[in-house]
């Protein structure tokens, strides 16, 4: 990928989100998936900023992804997700993974959802 | 390791257009048992590694004087992770690799979110390190299946010994995997699920 640095990123993880240490809502988890609304990135954004906007306009990845490919600390990645998506810039797609949904009950998948995986990963055996 | 550690980075694989469910699973165990081998041979996409920053808080717990890391107050953990679909349960699957030792608990705050179960991987010629990693998903109430990677050094028990000798809950899983060999990793995830299956029958009933 043409976009990313090779070799050491030249700014602290600090920098890269303005100097702000905690995301803007407590929900981001490290699979929820993102991707670029098309609104382009505003002076403010910092590069790193730029880069996410820029990665997830090809389609939608995990933050736990973003971070990989952009190679910055997850609880950094989910800082500067989240101010995007405040400014609009990115969106979350749907549905959000199960396990992570804010109900407690919903806590684990279903037991039909299990069945499936486990008849499906049947069908992948060669 | 042909993940985005080396010098260039993959392409990104773009999650699929259609509706899918994400989950977590964890393929945990002590250093050098096969975490990154397991995900590499089930991942459809170069396996990913983020580095993750764990800060004193987590130092005190271990013993560095041995390495000559005293002082040492921040220590970078490289987490890999792969993703494997299942079309036919329209589900993606991601594996993250788990370090199993007690010092690296603060960061399993973060891996261990969400996830739904864990295959722990154990080697027959050092069991006991398995029983840190075991101790820690329970702790979390987390579900497991446990995979004796087979190395060919690997004494040969039987797998009623090696029960015995992990103390494992009859209910457990215990069953012998390749890592690199993508049917047998498979077979491993397959017994976790149908364990997965077996708990949600019991809580529901």
């Amino acid at each position: 990928m043409s976009r990313s640095p090779q070799g050491r990123r030249m700014i602290p993880s600090y920098l890269a989100t303005r100097g702000i240490g905690t995301p803007t809502r407590n929900t981001l988890h490290s699979l929820m998936a993102v991707v670029a609304t098309g609104l382009p990135p505003a002076p403010h954004h910092t590069p790193v900023h730029q880069r996410i906007v820029s990665l997830l306009t090809g389609g939608a990845l995990t933050i736990s992804e973003t971070a990989a490919y952009l190679r910055l600390q997850t609880s950094v990645c989910k800082v500067l997700v989240s101010q995007l998506l405040d400014g609009g810039h990115l969106q979350v797609r749907v549905p959000a993974p199960v396990g992570l949904l804010p109900d407690a009950g919903a806590d684990r998948p279903s037991k039909e959802l299990l069945e499936e995986v486990l008849s499906g990963l049947r069908a992948l055996r060669q | 390791m042909d993940s985005a550690r080396s010098g260039s980075s993959p392409r990104p694989v773009y999650l699929p257009e259609a509706d899918h469910q994400r989950l977590k699973i964890l393929v945990a165990g002590p250093l050098g048992i096969g975490k990154t081998t397991a995900i590499r041979t089930l991942s459809e996409i170069p396996t990913l590694h983020t580095d993750e920053v764990m800060t004193d808080a987590a130092a005190s717990a271990d013993d560095l004087t041995l390495d000559g890391l005293r002082g040492k107050t921040t220590t970078t953990v490289a987490i890999d992770f792969g993703r494997l679909t299942v079309p036919q349960a329209k589900v993606v699957l991601y594996l993250y690799g788990t370090p199993g030792q007690r010092r690296f608990l603060p960061l399993w705050e973060d891996i261990a979110d969400g996830a739904i179960g864990a295959l722990v991987l154990a080697d027959t010629r050092r069991l006991d390190q398995s029983f840190e990693v075991m101790d820690l998903i329970e702790e979390r109430g987390l579900d497991y299946a446990v995979a004796v990677n087979t190395f060919p050094t690997s004494p040969d028990y039987t797998l009623d010994t090696l029960r015995s000798k992990l103390d494992l809950d009859e209910r457990t899983p215990l069953v012998t995997c390749d890592a690199r060999d993508k049917n047998s990793t498979l077979d491993a995830l397959i017994a976790l699920t149908a364990h997965l299956i077996a708990r949600a029958g019991e809580e529901s009933s």
